[in-house]
């Protein structure tokens, strides 16, 4: 289909119309052009210490620096809060009295450290087990 | 096999009775009391990662004496680092109640830490900005708020961020870059 049935240019349209047209259009029916957004990468790299703030700073930018330093001065000063005094206590009152009591873990959900010893008893285990087991299929079928 | 990370590995000094590795057996030989002096080793940056993470110091109270009852309960099974260790059992707190709980209220009570700021004009403006940047904080998604918190709030490195979650360098800086982003977004109609 080579018809455009859009009223507003259709095809043989130059390329300056169809830009202008495009500005005509409401910006939630459009991209926002890449160039139109804030570049915020010196931002961040003076807010990692990548760069000095005097480096950072220009007319374009200035608005934004002095917002960034708002916040961190606000998350710098939370840096300074501490736990409630009385936590700790609170805390060490509400342990259990038994550590284990309620860590205790399931035999089949414990970690299973393998030394020389565990393995030899483990492999002594699945001998003596496949011994009876054939001892009984045998037995079953006489 | 899990692999078990020695103290001297980990650079602490394993004669030094007043390391975490230290104190640790001292407390599951039965020496309850010694749990207490790794609570207060690392109560406060684990409390201001909760508090900024829910917004609430009761939850983050609550999450705080879960975390340490927790971390009492299966000391025998630390390997490596224990701040990190309990880092892991307090923030994964965090991230469970923002999933599961609505929260009620966002800003918290500061009553009793003095105020720095000269006049009341300066108090009234740094109190505005800190309700705004806590419904601003509240806002994001947890894995971007958890990524500011820890690096503005708490002040790591990435390395330490990495070390600490489990990820990379690189998907910490875009997470932060993309939270300061969001949070510019949303607060510089008013502040910028």
């Amino acid at each position: 289909m080579l018809d455009d049935l859009n009223p507003q240019g259709g095809r043989g349209e130059s390329q300056a119309p169809k830009r202008a047209r495009e500005q005509r259009q409401p910006l939630t029916d459009r991209e926002v052009p890449l160039e139109q957004a804030r570049n915020m990468a010196p931002i961040h790299a003076w807010l990692d210490g990548e760069l000095p703030e005097s480096a950072v700073r220009t007319a374009e930018s200035a608005r934004d620096v002095d917002f960034w330093r708002k916040v961190t001065e606000e998350t710098a000063r939370r840096r300074t809060v501490k736990t409630p005094a009385y936590l700790e206590a609170q805390i060490m009152a509400a342990l259990p009295t038994d550590r284990t009591a309620d860590g205790v873990q399931a035999w089949w959900a414990r970690e299973v450290t393998m030394t020389p010893a565990t393995a030899a008893v483990a492999a002594a285990s699945l001998l003596a087990v496949g011994a009876a087991a054939t001892v009984a299929v045998l037995r079953a079928i006489r | 096999m899990k692999e078990t990370v020695t103290t001297q590995e980990l650079g602490q000094d394993i004669t030094d009775p007043d390391s975490d590795q230290a104190i640790i057996g001292r407390v599951l030989a039965g020496n309850r009391d010694a749990f207490r002096t790794l609570i207060s080793r690392y109560s406060d940056p684990l409390y201001r990662h909760a508090l900024c993470m829910t917004g609430s110091p009761d939850v983050a109270e609550d999450i705080l004496q879960m975390s340490f009852i927790k971390a009492f309960q299966h000391l025998a099974e630390v390997r490596g680092r224990f701040d990190a260790w309990v880092f892991r059992i307090v923030a994964n707190g965090c991230k469970d109640w923002l999933k599961n709980i609505r929260r009620t209220h966002l800003s918290y009570d500061e009553d009793d830490q003095p105020s720095g700021y000269a006049t009341p004009e300066e108090d009234l403006d740094r109190t505005e900005l800190k309700s705004d940047l806590d419904r601003a904080l509240a806002a994001l998604p947890a894995s971007l708020r958890e990524a500011f918190v820890m690096k503005h709030v708490e002040g790591r490195s990435y390395e330490e961020m990495a070390d600490l979650l489990g990820t990379t360098v690189g998907a910490l800086k875009m997470r932060v870059h993309r939270a300061r982003e969001a949070l510019q977004v949303l607060l510089e109609e008013k502040y910028a």
